[in-house]
């Protein structure tokens, strides 16, 4: 257990220093919330009703940046062949690096969504919602995004490959992700319906994430 | 073929008696190594026990290091088997020996000393080493707070040295090193030196890929060269 919070504030720290990359999910986020609605023009009301929509796809593309990285550093510079001769298996090390992934990049976008939910003319209850949703869905996207970066640990620009890999599978996440922020501010559905699935593809995510990562990370050699 | 230190390797075993009850023994069977289709080395069979070592020696690409990938337990085998005896449960080769590899694997924004700290945490937690005891066995006390990002290579290959004494002999009798003496002056290969022949000492044995000659006692040669596959094939090719 120490050897996995170790491992977890050592990622943490390295993404926080300087060329670590820990704000850069951010800004990513930031500068999809701000393009838009200048492409859509002044339509508070077309913006407030997709404003979910395009937190939710900032959100899911902002997680991808730095996956390529997550394992591919450290079985490039040997820390993975030390990591395994650790007593920590293999899927403790890749829920570590997860959870330090998730704590630098999903966690501060779900927390700065009511801010930026501001620039998308959202409603308070709105806001609230989407930063709830993302809260819960965001560690799927990590989990999904983590098998990707696995199998691409050995290769090189592996960072198109795990978009192209991971994308598909956030499709779930993102539909009841949005349809949480919806639920929120008007509809047939109550709120807790599709945020209680979101919970559960988390879960479902965390163990096939952790589990596949693994199996991934045992072909690097 | 059969490897040990001679008989300063058993006056040493019979010292440590009280504290091994049992010499450790490093068994490799039959070991076949397969990379990308290309055959190494096959048949290979090698006994190394505690207080004593092997220096593995062949030309490059012949397999020296997919060699010690196999003992350290990241490589599989394509025939064969590797074992340590006395046996422990609940742990197998690659958390009983050390594998340093050519690789150095440091992080540029971390310390030396928060680098090896973190080391001791995730991999050699309650080993009974120390990452003071490891800083002073290579000399790098004076560099414990500088970002590993400044370090030369002759300094970055010995921090990732370093991690041989964040472990003990007890806990780590097996180490596994690929080129330990690339990029180290003459200073520091003998603090290297020192520190495996404390090892030995212990009862702990060493398998070094080499090209260099290390000058370190108790260590037999094993020529690689002389078990590679399709050797006969290339040489027909050419």
């Amino acid at each position: 257990m120490s050897g996995f919070l170790a491992l977890v504030r050592r990622d943490l720290a390295l993404s926080l220093r300087i060329g670590g990359g820990a704000s850069f999910a951010l800004v990513f986020f930031l500068m999809i919330v701000t393009l838009t609605p200048f492409a859509i023009g002044p339509d508070l009301n077309l913006l407030a009703r997709i404003a979910p929509a395009i937190l939710w796809i900032g959100a899911v593309l902002a997680t991808l940046i730095g996956l390529d990285r997550l394992f591919q550093a450290d079985a490039e510079d040997g820390t993975l062949d030390l990591l395994k001769a650790g007593r920590l298996p293999l899927e403790g090390i890749v829920l570590a690096k997860c959870l330090a992934h998730w704590l630098t990049t999903g966690l501060p976008l779900a927390l700065a969504a009511p801010l930026f939910g501001l620039l998308l003319a959202m409603e308070p209850a709105g806001m609230a919602a989407a930063a709830l949703s993302l809260l819960v869905g965001t560690p799927a996207l990590t989990f999904i995004g983590a098998v990707g970066a696995a199998l691409t640990a050995g290769i090189r620009r592996g960072g198109v490959l795990i978009a192209i890999m991971a994308l598909p599978l956030m499709i779930p996440v993102l539909i009841f992700g949005v349809a949480a922020c919806n639920a929120a501010v008007g509809g047939t559905i109550p709120f807790a319906t599709p945020l209680a699935i979101l919970g559960a593809l988390t879960l479902i995510f965390a163990v096939i994430g952790v589990i596949g990562a693994a199996a991934g990370l045992r072909q690097v050699d | 073929m059969r490897v040990s230190g001679g008989e300063g390797c058993c006056l040493r075993q019979s010292r440590m008696i009280s504290t091994l009850p049992d010499p450790y023994i490093l068994t490799a069977r039959d070991l076949a190594c397969r990379r990308n289709e290309r055959s190494l080395f096959a048949g290979l069979s090698f006994a190394v026990s505690g207080g004593g070592g092997l220096a593995l020696t062949g030309p490059n690409g012949v397999g020296k290091t997919s060699l010690l990938r196999v003992l350290a337990g990241l490589l599989r085998a394509e025939a064969g088997t590797v074992s340590l005896a006395p046996a422990l449960p609940d742990l197998d080769l690659p958390q009983r020996s050390v594998f340093v590899s050519s690789r150095d694997p440091l992080k540029g924004a971390l310390t030396v000393h928060e680098l090896l700290a973190g080391w001791q945490a995730m991999v050699f937690e309650g080993e009974g080493g120390s990452v003071e005891g490891a800083l002073q066995a290579f000399d790098l006390a004076a560099l414990a707070g500088v970002p590993c990002a400044y370090l030369s290579s002759g300094q970055r290959r010995r921090v990732s040295l370093a991690r041989l004494k964040l472990s003990t002999s007890v806990h780590r009798p097996v180490w596994l090193l690929d080129e330990p003496t690339n990029a180290l002056d003459a200073a520091a290969r003998s603090r290297l030196a020192a520190v495996v022949g404390d090892h030995l000492a212990a009862g702990g044995m060493v398998v070094a890929a080499t090209h260099d000659p290390l000058g370190w006692p108790d260590l037999a040669a094993l020529d690689l060269g002389a078990h590679v596959v399709h050797r006969q094939a290339e040489v027909a090719l050419a």
